[in-house]
């Protein structure tokens, strides 16, 4: 087995501990950043959808600062908004680089696009069903927990599965600002050394886990609809 | 018990205003069934939905028993809805939840213990004839299976009231029947008051015990469904009711060329209404007797509302000028109402 590897990724074994390293780090990206940027995109889409003019609880000041902003920043491209964002790391976490200061970024590069989508979602969901709990009584909070997201989970699943790839992508580029991970290994030694197998290496783990949590979505979407 | 006290209703979105309601004001009474009916577009939904407010009158209030509906604040009318079921054309159920949770949903947030709900819910899905599918999705059932298990949805936080919103437009007749004869079991045996919109005038006649007629907005009349149908006083009433009726559509042939109605020879139509156990044709069979005027049929229908029939006649009476004028008077004398058409 050993010999195999050996073989095929020559320079693996001294890379071994440092490839591993590389990977915890996009893990931890991808769970702590991807965990507070899902919550806050169900928020920021929950609230766009309550308070547009047609939601249930209009209120068009909200409703156009969230709008605006989504608009802003998604047009920063990631790259820049990692640089623009550092001062605001710094407050919030204490530090603009380093696997701690890839947070704020992440989550800034992934909250808009995924509030889009989950206002998407909600958005397609039958009004029918939110008239009929509000004409059982249920109050705006109720609403949103048992209609608007309890009826939209295979949908929500499916957007958070599209949005989980672009977000993976964007965990690579923000080890430009030093957060390590995947994507800083795979410009060290597959870019600047030139190893390919390292690349190859790469390539295949971020398939393997891309593949895993889609293979839990598909199977939470099947459990979910009816 | 429920009162509307005018009501008027205007949406406004942007620079234009529709009046979707105008200073309507009726009652529906306890235990009875009461229909809304009128055109697609007439404010029927708007009027039903200022009822339970999820639609705020732009002016007028809403009393239920002795409480100013318009008059409490969202978290105290959130509690009064809860006493007000409602039913919809596309049924509203959720898809995710199963008939069993569709029915608990209103009841869970009661704070009732698990197996009492249990029970009830069990309870409410054998009054309305589906206990077997209990642990299915709305997805397998039928149209009328699913409006079933709304009704049972309404009825779960035992209402004093039941709002239907075209509640069988989009289902077949056979199994609008079966609905509407669920509604009427339901009106007597629980005896709640159950308010009917609809644009289909089967309906009306076959359930309700009042009814209003919307028109653009307005109420334009408003009585038993008897009278609504035998006499009918408002211009547009009356012209709802020959639209949706196969009056209507025998009305249409007067100006057809070489129709039965198309007569040149100086006779007249008529169109009788009769009420009660007087039948047409011994009613034609005797004018002949006593007055040798000849009655030509050209239309003729009758209708039972709730049980009571309701006879429509067009005739075209030939004979002596004289005589039908006498044998016009004798049938006005014997309580039809009589119209000359033409
Ligand atoms: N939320 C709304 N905003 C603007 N116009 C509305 C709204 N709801 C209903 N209307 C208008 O009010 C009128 C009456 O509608 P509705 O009450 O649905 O009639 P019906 O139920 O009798 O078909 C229609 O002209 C409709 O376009
Ligand atoms: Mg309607």
């Amino acid at each position: 087995m050993t010999d195999f590897i050996n073989t095929i990724m020559p320079n693996f074994e001294p890379l071994k501990g440092e490839f591993w390293e590389c990977f915890v780090q996009t893990l931890i990206m991808i769970g702590v950043s991807g965990t507070i940027a899902w919550f806050l995109g169900v928020a920021l889409g929950v609230t766009l959808v309550l308070t547009r003019k047609t939601g249930i609880t209009p209120h068009p000041l909200i409703f156009t600062c969230c709008d605006r902003s989504i608009d802003v920043i998604r047009s920063v491209p990631f790259i820049i908004l990692m640089v623009l964002l550092i001062p605001l790391s710094r407050l919030i976490v204490g530090t603009g680089s380093g696997l701690a200061g890839s947070f704020v970024a992440l989550v800034f590069g992934t909250v808009p696009f995924f509030a889009r989508q989950i206002e998407q979602v909600l958005s397609d969901l039958d009004p029918g069903l939110v008239e009929a709990a509000q004409a059982m009584g249920f109050s705006p909070r109720e609403i949103v927990f048992s209609v608007y997201l309890k009826e939209s989970i295979p949908a929500i699943t499916r957007v958070t599965m599209i949005t989980f790839v672009s977000f993976v992508g964007i965990t690579a580029i923000a080890g430009a600002i030093g957060a390590g991970g995947l994507g800083d290994f795979a410009i060290r030694y597959g870019y600047q050394m030139g190893y390919r197998d390292m690349i190859w290496l790469t390539v295949a783990v971020i398939l393997i886990m891309i593949s895993i949590f889609q293979f839990f979505g598909n199977l939470l979407i099947k459990k979910t609809t009816h | 018990m429920i009162r509307l006290d005018h009501i008027t209703k205007t949406f406004t979105d942007g620079r234009r205003t529709v009046h979707a309601v105008k200073d309507v004001s009726l009652e529906v009474r306890d235990g009875e069934i009461f229909g809304i009916i009128g055109f697609s577009g007439a404010g029927k939904s708007t009027l039903v939905r200022c009822i339970n407010l999820l639609e705020r009158p732009t002016a007028g209030k809403v009393f239920l028993d002795d409480t100013e509906l318009t008059a409490l604040d969202d978290a105290a009318l959130r509690k009064v809805r809860q006493g007000m079921g409602m039913i919809f054309q596309h049924f509203n159920l959720m898809p995710s939840r199963t008939v069993f949770e569709n029915v608990d949903l209103p009841l869970k947030r009661t704070g009732m213990p698990k197996d009492q709900r249990r029970e009830k819910i069990m309870e409410l899905l054998e009054m309305v004839g589906l206990s077997d599918k209990s642990q299915a999705y709305p997805s397998e059932l039928s149209g009328g299976q699913k409006q079933r298990v709304a009704i049972a949805r309404a009825l779960s936080c035992d209402p004093k009231v039941l709002l239907c919103d075209e509640a069988t437009s989009a289902l077949d007749p056979q199994t609008t029947q079966q609905i509407l004869k669920l509604l009427k079991e339901l009106n007597a045996k629980l005896k709640i008051s159950i308010v009917v919109i609809t644009h289909q005038m089967s309906v009306v006649k076959a359930i309700c015990d009042r009814a209003a007629v919307m028109e653009q907005g307005r109420v334009t009349e408003c009585g038993s469904v008897y009278d609504l149908f035998a006499d009918p006083r408002d211009e547009s009433t009356r012209h709802f009711l020959e639209m949706a009726s196969n009056v209507g559509s025998f009305l249409e042939t007067f100006d057809v060329p070489g129709s039965l109605a198309d007569l040149h020879d100086g006779t007249h139509i008529w169109f009788l209404v009769y009420t009660g156990e007087s039948t047409g044709e011994a009613l034609m069979s005797r004018i002949y007797q006593l007055f040798k005027v000849e009655a030509n049929i050209l239309y003729g229908d009758i209708d039972y509302i709730k049980g009571r029939p309701l006879g429509k006649l067009a005739v075209n009476l030939r004979g002596d000028p004289a005589d039908v004028e006498k044998a016009v008077q004798y049938i006005k004398d014997q309580g039809v109402k009589t119209e000359m058409l033409k």
